[in-house]
């Protein structure tokens, strides 16, 4: 294969698999709209805390694992901490206030990761192997398949999760029917307390993936936020697994536009197509048509 | 409540001799407060005051998060370098940079305005990212991340001192905060409010959402662009990174401290914001200062606990934001670097515990204290007429289809209303009704068949081309315009005449004494003949009344059918959907019935009181097997 | 078993229900007649909790349940069936039946064979629910929607069913087929709350009802008196 060809695939594979990460932070955006009708504006910043508590609790010694699994625990804690200082209030007094609330929590949690963690970027330390799989001329790291198989594997188990447990398939009836849920016997304040949780632990894990791959600073939360829901809209923010496909796409797109535009040009392609997206099917691409009652 | 004073002034010029007297005071400032530090400080809040009054016209007014106002506010800056360094002249830059805000600002509201809540918010901020990548990366025409430098034009000949300049901006700020007034309180800025309230109304009563949402955010973008200029021309060097989230973050912290929907809030707001980061760098006052915030965010917590109540969210939190903002104040090491935390705990107190803003509560808390002389109400005049002439039948259906999921809404319904008929449509709940009216006023467009309103074939779908072809409706569950007065209700509505005419209106349907009561304070019964009105004022050929009698009490629901009565004698064809029979009996030509979205009987009131399908389906089952349901229980 | 003492309820502006007092027995049918708009339905959500009462109190089992959420009223056996059917569309039959059972339920466990013993009774009850358990319930009939309705509520084992309008937008024929289900239903023992637009099948199938117009009792009494006191006859079954 030409040489030139061979980059540029090489460039859309790694942005590909970094796109797997964007499309389970957006995953998170989907469980908690499906379940509140709200989604958390500083999501990103659930990212970033979820990668530095996984470095500080690798710092002080606990295996890769466990100290993911911290991480996610963290992450759930603040998804919780977000619905029910944020968003429940707002929703309740049917205002917008909500959006702001929830970019005011994430301002927060960026003055905390500075004074904490300061303002530089950190490497995340990994168990994996240093060097990479070739792929016919394709070279893919190991980080990067961690991405992959760690963001398919969440969204696979929690959408098991829905079909197969009874919560699950009540937080799919609360999201339905809100009213109608309550009606038989299920909370749904708590439905969707554990929506947010759920969401905030697989934000919390996407940080511990992306972590080895861009090292980790207060500086990721802003764009990982837009990125997330880029995908997230793009796909549709009540529709399934086009989230994948719209996640590689993105991250596909951006790797490609900052090798041949220019890295200062990365996000561009992706913010015009969210834009056009928004425009032209608001409900996503794989989402359904909303019907206006009165 | 503590005394009331009564002053003879009306609400409008008390406001207007405070504002002047502002102005007086500010330009007087410098000549006290001396000093370039001080000059810098002011200038600046005049530039965010013109800034923020055109943020609010999003936030505040079209109830929209707009993340986008510091990128446009960047570009119109920009704009004006740009002119400048190409030898433009002063009025000519400023000019520069209010298009260099508008043109991009338009170009984005069009697909943006079609979204609502979440998605608006992030459209804005995907074209803030947008804008500050470009401006980065053209480094041909902007220097990239490096910044530009310019050098102040002479205005008119005239080479402006810093002095001059803060008085140049000053008076920029009173003529925006004054054309901004004059634009939101108008009929547009009513329009305006009224769409936020309820989009569904606007749109069916041709009031045009898209129009004046474009037109919110357009005003919004040229004072950005405006701001952007003074901008550029005050501190004579520009940076893209200025403009990003940070400023953003600012930006809405001034406009949700001061107030929403207010001009007032927004100078407020002005004020904090350009000083707030000042603040930071003098310990003892920025220490003082939340002191005395933790104070007043604690005193209703104190309050409900004295008289034993559980406090409430909403006044426990902010008191724990100031509580840890009071933390950080008297032991972090270095205030500065927790900076976006402080404004993060400032933010959240004022979103959750000032939901009004500054201005707001101060608003609040003088309408307690001082009582203004009303605005004088208009004469009434006109009422209810009969419609402009036009050839065809006013509504013509036919095999009109609509389902949803496996349920069949509307199944093959074809209908037709004669010109000043009134037709009655009733049927059992769930019977289609509802749906029919979506249908026809464009709510929803059918899965098949077609509709004609007066002689034309709106678009399927469009709430707007029905409106124009001739359709207004009232809505079963209401749609009232929360935020405007009954009068301003019927004033946004109508399609020609001024306040005199919508006082007609209003006395049409008996509410001429509640012309200044906002829709959020009327009762439910008045709320639905304001609806009526509203509907009238637009002068419809089709006048589509969905359940008016619904909820009513006895003497309304007979104010009720006067009313119609009189809309028929002026010959304004009515489809009018009731549950009462009797309400129908009295008022329609002909009665249409449906049951389970299909058309089972039409004709005169009294044929379809005898007709055995109707009595069928007004009892749920068929007589003879309800006899026999009622033989096994032993009761007939 | 079921008391409301001068309940008041309603959205925004006015009072939708306005002072009503009401009683249910152990083992009766009770029907709640009235026109649409008369504030029926409103008054069904404040018994069960889904509309904050404004004022008045509700006593179920001699506890007072006023101003509880809707979900614990449910767990304490006094159950909803809500008008409009609102049965979770996007999700199947079965599950839709199981959700019913969801306070009783592991979270977890193998919850689908602790139900299967309800689930039989439920489809022998609606054979056609048992022939359509996979199927999404949002694509069923209005009837089918509304068997799988009062079929949810049933799961919960409720002491107390209100059925809010089971009549509503439904075609005669299945109508009646609904109406022949409650009152299976109530000769099998079980409490009804029955509010209903159409009041001769109502009175038909209850042994006391009450009258209520613009959200007050008008009149109330043993329904086969009801069904021949000539005011109601004159305003319900003309």
């Amino acid at each position: 294969m030409d040489a030139k060809y061979l980059a540029l695939a090489q460039m859309a594979v790694g942005g590909g698999l970094m796109g797997m990460a964007y499309a389970l932070v957006a995953y998170g955006f989907q469980l908690t709209h499906a379940a509140g009708k709200a989604v958390n504006f500083g999501q990103g910043e659930l990212v970033m805390l979820g990668a530095f508590a996984g470095i500080s609790l690798s710092g002080i010694g606990l295996p890769y694992w466990l100290s993911v699994s911290g991480a996610m625990v963290v992450g759930a804690l603040l998804g919780w901490f977000v619905e029910r200082i944020a968003v429940r209030l707002a929703l309740q007094q049917r205002n917008e206030g909500w959006i702001l609330l929830t970019i005011i929590v994430g301002l927060f949690c960026v003055s905390l990761v500075e004074n904490i963690w300061g303002r530089e970027d950190r490497p995340f330390p990994t168990p994996w192997p240093a060097g990479a799989l070739d792929f016919f001329g394709i070279s893919v790291t190991w980080p990067e398949l961690a991405i992959a198989a760690g963001a398919l594997s969440i969204m696979t188990l929690v959408e098991l999760a829905k079909r197969y447990t009874m919560v699950g398939i009540a937080v799919q009836a609360v999201s339905a029917d809100p009213d109608a849920a309550e009606l038989c016997g299920i909370r749904s304040r708590s439905a969707i307390s554990l929506s947010w949780a759920v969401s905030g632990a697989a934000a919390a894990f996407a940080g511990t993936v992306i972590g080895p791959v861009t090292t980790v600073g207060p500086t990721m939360a802003a764009a990982l936020t837009l990125k997330a829901f880029s995908v997230a809209v793009v796909a549709g923010l009540d529709s399934g697994f086009g989230l994948v496909i719209a996640g590689v796409a993105l991250g596909a797109a951006e790797n490609l536009s900052g090798y041949l535009l220019g890295s200062g040009w990365r996000e561009a392609p992706g913010l015009i197509l969210l834009i056009l997206a928004l425009a032209l099917r608001p409900q996503g691409i794989f989402g359904k048509k909303i019907i206006r009652k009165v | 409540m503590s005394a009331v004073v009564d002053i003879r002034l009306r609400e409008k010029t008390a406001e207007r001799i405070v504002r002047i007297t502002l102005f007086i005071g500010l330009a007087l400032l410098p000549m006290l407060w001396q000093g370039q530090y001080a000059l810098g400080l002011l200038t600046l809040m005049a530039v965010y005051g013109v800034l923020l009054i055109g943020l609010d016209a999003t936030v505040g007014y079209l109830g929209q998060v707009n993340l986008a106002q510091a990128a446009l506010f960047g570009l119109g800056a920009y704009g004006t370098a740009l002119a400048v360094q190409s030898g433009a002249s002063f009025p000519m830059a400023l000019l520069a940079g209010i298009v260099a805000a508008l043109i991009p600002g338009a170009v984005l509201s069009l697909p943006a305005l079609r979204l609502e809540g979440p998605q608006f918010a992030l459209s804005t901020l995907s074209f803030a990212t947008l804008s500050v990548i470009i401006l980065n990366e053209s480094e041909s025409i902007t220097n990239g991340a490096m910044g530009i430098s310019i050098i102040r034009p002479r205005l008119f000949m005239v080479d402006l001192d810093a002095r001059g300049f803060y008085w140049l901006s000053l008076v920029i700020l009173f003529a925006a905060w004054w054309a901004s007034q004059m634009l939101l309180k108008s009929r547009i800025g009513l329009a305006i409010e009224a769409l936020r309230d309820s989009p569904t109304a606007t749109d069916s009563l041709g009031i045009g959402t898209l129009r004046h949402k474009v037109l919110a955010f357009a005003w919004g973008s040229a004072l950005a662009g405006l701001a952007g200029a003074l901008h550029a021309m005050n501190f004579g060097y520009l940076q893209p990174a200025a403009f990003g989230y940070d400023l953003m973050v600012m930006l809405l912290l001034g406009v949700v401290f001061g107030g929403r929907r207010s001009q007032w809030g927004a100078f407020v707001g002005a004020a904090v914001v350009a000083m707030l980061p000042n603040l930071l760098s003098n310990r003892t006052l920025f220490t003082g200062l939340v002191t005395i915030g933790s104070i007043l965010t604690l005193l209703p917590v104190i309050r409900r606990v004295m008289t034993r109540r559980v406090p409430i969210f909403r006044e426990v939190a902010p008191a724990v934001a100031m509580a840890v903002a009071l933390v950080l104040a008297f032991f972090a090491s270095n205030v500065e670097e927790w900076r976006k935390g402080i404004f993060a705990l400032f933010l959240f107190s004022a979103v959750v515990g000032l939901p009004n803003g500054l201005a707001g509560a101060v608003t609040a808390m003088l309408s307690r204290l001082i009582r203004f002389a009303p605005d004088p109400l208009p004469q009434a005049k006109g009422g209810i007429r009969s419609p402009e002439i036009f050839a065809g039948l006013p509504l013509h259906v036919s095999n009109l289809k609509k389902s949803f999921g496996g349920v069949r809404a509307v199944d093959g319904i074809t209908l037709d209303i004669g010109q000043g008929e009134t037709l009655g449509m009733i049927g059992p709940n769930g019977s289609g009704k509802t749906t029919f009216v979506n249908l026809v006023s464009g709510l929803y467009a059918p899965d098949s068949g077609s509709v004609e309103i007066a002689a034309t074939r709106p678009v399927p779908g469009s709430l707007m081309s029905a409106f124009s072809a001739g359709a207004a409706r009232t809505f079963q569950n209401l749609q009232p315009f929360s935020g405007l007065t009954a009068l301003e209700s019927i004033f946004v509505c109508q399609r020609d005449g001024g306040k005199s005419e919508a006082m007609g209106w209003l006395s049409a349907v008996g509410l001429e004494d509640k012309a200044r009561v906002l829709c959020s304070e009327l009762s439910y019964g008045n709320l639905r003949f304001l609806e009526i009105a509203r509907a009238l004022a637009t002068r419809p050929r089709l006048l589509m009344l969905d359940e008016p009698a619904a909820g009513m009490s006895r003497p309304d629901i007979l104010r009720l059918v006067d009313l119609v009565t009189s809309i028929n004698r002026a010959g304004v064809p009515v489809l009018l959907i009731e549950h009462h029979q009797d309400v129908v009996a009295e008022l329609c030509d002909r009665v249409a019935v449906m049951d389970d979205g299909r058309l089972i009987a039409l004709g005169t009131p009294d044929q379809i009181r005898r007709d055995p399908k109707v009595i069928e389906a007004y009892l749920g089952a068929d007589d003879t097997e309800t006899e026999a349901l009622c033989e096994t229980e032993g009761l007939c | 078993m079921l008391r409301a003492e001068n309940l008041r309820a309603g959205y925004g502006g006015g009072d939708a229900v306005r002072g009503i007092s009401i009683e249910v027995a152990e083992g009766s049918c009770v029907a709640l007649v009235g026109a649409n708009g008369a504030g029926k339905s409103t008054l069904a959500k404040a018994l069960c909790g889904l509309v904050t009462p404004r004022g008045g109190k509700v006593f179920f089992c001699d506890k007072e349940i006023t101003g509880l959420p809707a979900s614990d009223v449910a767990r304490r056996g006094l159950c909803l069936c809500p008008e409009g059917r609102r049965v979770f569309g996007p999700l199947s039959v079965e599950e839709n039946l199981l959700l019913g059972a969801y306070p009783r339920l592991s979270s977890f466990g193998p919850f689908r064979r602790a139900a299967s013993g309800d689930l039989q009774r439920i489809y022998a009850m609606f054979p056609r629910l048992g022939e359509r358990r996979m199927q999404q319930a949002g694509s069923l009939s209005g009837g089918e929607q509304q068997m799988l309705a009062i079929g949810r509520v049933l799961m919960a084992r409720p002491r107390l069913v209100v059925l809010d309008e089971p009549s509503m937008g439904l075609a005669p024929v299945v109508v009646k087929e609904v109406f022949e289900a409650i009152r299976s239903l109530h000769a099998s023992g079980m409490t009804i709350l029955l509010s209903e637009q159409f009041a001769k099948i109502a009175l038909a199938l209850s042994d006391h009802a009450y009258i209520i117009e613009r959200g007050s009792v008008v009149l109330e009494g043993a329904s086969k008196g009801l069904a021949k006191n000539p005011a109601v006859v004159a305003a319900y079954l003309g």
